[in-house]
């Protein structure tokens, strides 16, 4: 009987060969940048503006790990929080073709400074994101309740729609020299992905996930309308303030920021007190981690508009939000999606798969020590200006990077069998 | 816990019924008027006294109200009069002892032939999971249970197995899915 529910709900997944792809290609270009990092751990500490190794580091973590996972996640969640289908299989499929092989050009154009590559790379990239925008939009449309959850996806869709414009005259303005103001662009831009697009992703998805990996009752709808409220006239404040050239317009939307923050916490504190799962394991090692780093992150910006950041202060500032706030919390939310998602899909007659039977569970403890190791060396680096204790950072992060990827190949090996054999089985 | 019947199939404390303890409220000119009644019905039931029945006049059977109450530990029994006339009581029943749902919003709970009924559909996710697994580890629920839910709950499977529980759809329709979940056997 429980095989006739479960295909109920395999039928309401998609099939797993389509967030798998995105969570497999996010954990390879996720040891790819650690890699990168270890190879290139001298350019790092003091950049600040336009192509090179750097730029395609930084688009390594956040179209090739931040942007698939979230990609993955949507596809893989959205449709059953919204109980709508996705528009066609094929049309994630299509996302997959366009978007990932455009990143790769666009990554190994910025790396190699080849200009046409990262033209080509960015009309590519942007027109899968274009997809990615589409398919959510239409997902969303419509959907009643979970108020607090859909201004935060309607938000963050419509700040990745200009992060992306905006990321796409980047390149043509290092092309072709259009005259842009190309600092207040990058700096726009640099609001927009980040915490604009990807931050809110993430904490509209906390809502659900982090109560659901928790066992716990969901937090307060008013908290998180008041949450995004407050982050998204934050980060219109921003743009304002870098635009205009207005230092306190800055220093008001940090605090407006961290107001924003703050009520995103205490429903994720309220979440953690009242849960019922009591040992959350590694997952949860990542995702408290990443808690921390997001304020964090914001007083050290509070920092540097009051024109207090020392040297390399910049790249401190990028490297808690990217790695600190936001790979730390995506890649703790992956160590719970992927073990579920191959437990459903592998699922047998005799119920779920055990994540613990599928792979070893350690790998995903190699992958929490050096992922953390990596994030406090690579800091440590920057702030003593030291590129050893950079690479060193590197290194572990590498390390911790392979456990991650072991794991969804293995993951993705045994789907793929168990496909087969029920494919040419006699049932 | 569920009402005993007689042989008529009406529950015990209906059969003994005593009409002078019974308060009566018709809604039927209040729903011509175009007026939602729930709000009065509500106000009637909150001042209602201990051991006194209540009895709705409808001219149909409100089966949501009487989940509606049933959640407020009313047991209810509905006598159809005629095609548009029918008469609901309401009996407060001792309230079943269930685990703590403290943290959740309210939703719908009754028992019915003998098993908890829960209607989850509405609740913002996981809150539905987070009821099922509070009365899974919380007991009181008995080897078994129904719940309405409105979306296929592919999270709580795999929690179910761990726990060696599982599900089973018992009913589906465009409102949602009723989904009887009970304990795998020994053998
Ligand atoms: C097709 C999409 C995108 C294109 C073509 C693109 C292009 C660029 C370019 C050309 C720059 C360099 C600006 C400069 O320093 O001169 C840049 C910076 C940056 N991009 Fe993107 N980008 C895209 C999407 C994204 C996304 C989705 C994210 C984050 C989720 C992101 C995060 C960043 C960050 C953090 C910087 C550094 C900004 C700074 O130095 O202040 N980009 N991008």
């Amino acid at each position: 009987m429980i095989g006739r529910f479960l295909s109920g709900a395999k039928n309401r997944l998609l099939p797993p060969s389509v967030p798998f792809r995105f969570f497999t290609a996010a954990a390879l270009f996720y040891v790819l940048f650690w890699a990168v990092l270890f190879w290139k751990a001298g350019e790092v500490a003091g950049y600040r503006l336009g192509s090179g190794p750097v730029l395609a580091l930084i688009h390594l973590a956040t179209l090739g790990v931040l942007t698939m996972t979230v990609i993955g996640a949507s596809l893989q969640l959205l449709s059953v929080a919204t109980r709508k289908a996705f528009r066609g299989v094929w049309i994630c499929r299509l996302l997959s073709w366009v978007y990932i092989p455009g990143f790769i050009v666009l990554a190994y154009g910025m790396f190699a400074n080849w200009y046409p590559a990262m033209l080509i790379g960015a009309g590519f990239a942007g027109l899968g994101l274009l997809i990615f925008f589409f398919l959510i939009i239409d997902n969303i449309r419509g959907v009643r309740g979970m108020a607090a959850i859909m201004a935060h996806c309607w938000a963050s869709m419509l700040f990745l729609f200009a992060a992306v414009a905006i990321g796409i005259l980047l390149v043509v303005n290092l092309d072709y020299g259009l005259d842009l103001d190309q600092i207040s662009l990058a700096s726009s831009h640099f609001i927009l992905a980040i915490f604009g697009f990807m931050s809110l992703i993430a904490m509209g998805f906390s809502y659900i996930l982090v109560p659901m990996f928790a066992i716990a009752p969901a937090p307060s709808e008013k908290n998180g309308r008041l949450s995004i409220a407050c982050n998204v006239v934050a980060i219109i404040i921003a743009l304002a303030g870098i635009n205009s050239h207005q230092d306190w317009l800055l220093m008001v939307a940090d605090i407006l920021g961290m107001v924003g923050v703050g009520f995103y916490l205490y429903g994720m504190i309220t979440v953690y007190k009242t849960r019922m799962r009591k040992r959350l394991g590694t997952p949860f090692v990542l995702i408290r981690v990443s808690w921390v780093m997001l304020p964090l992150a914001l007083i050290w910006g509070a920092v540097g508009i009051g024109g207090y950041w020392p040297q390399n202060g910049y790249a401190l500032f990028a490297l808690l939000a990217i790695i600190g706030w936001l790979l730390t919390f995506l890649n703790g939310v992956l160590q719970r999606i992927i073990p579920f998602l191959g437990s459903m899909h592998g699922s047998n007659r005799g119920g779920p798969l055990l994540a613990s039977s599928m792979a070893d569970m350690r790998l995903f403890d190699l992958n929490a020590v050096g992922h953390l190791a990596g994030l406090v060396f690579v800091a440590l680096g920057i702030i003593i200006d030291n590129d050893t204790v950079i690479r060193l950072g590197a290194g572990l992060g590498f390390i911790g990077g392979l456990g991650l990827f072991s794991y969804v190949v293995i993951v993705v090996g045994l789907l793929s069998r168990k496909q087969r054999e029920s494919a040419s089985g006699p049932l | 816990m569920p009402s005993a019947t007689d042989s008529t199939g009406s529950p015990d404390w209906f059969s003994c019924l005593d009409r002078r303890h019974c308060e009566r409220m018709d809604v039927r000119p209040l729903l011509a008027a175009g007026t939602d009644p729930l709000t009065q019905i509500l106000a009637r039931v909150d001042a209602l006294s201990p051991g006194v029945v209540l009895q709705i006049d409808a001219p149909f059977d409100p089966v949501p109200l009487r989940r509606l109450l049933a959640g407020r530990g009313y047991a209810s029994h509905p006598v159809r009069l005629s095609g548009d006339h029918w008469q609901v009581f309401f009996h407060q029943q001792a309230a079943p002892e269930l685990p703590s749902l403290a943290g959740l919003p309210e939703f719908p709970l009754m028992w019915q032939d003998g098993a908890l009924d829960m209607d989850l559909r509405g609740l913002m996710p996981p809150n539905p999971m987070v009821a099922v697994l509070r009365i899974i580890e919380g007991g009181g629920a008995g080897d078994s249970f129904t719940v309405w839910l409105d979306r296929d709950p592919v999270h709580l499977y795999p929690e179910l197995a761990e726990r060696h529980w599982r599900a089973e759809v018992v009913e589906q329709d465009s409102d949602g899915v009723r989904v009887r979940i009970s304990k795998e056997s020994e053998t």
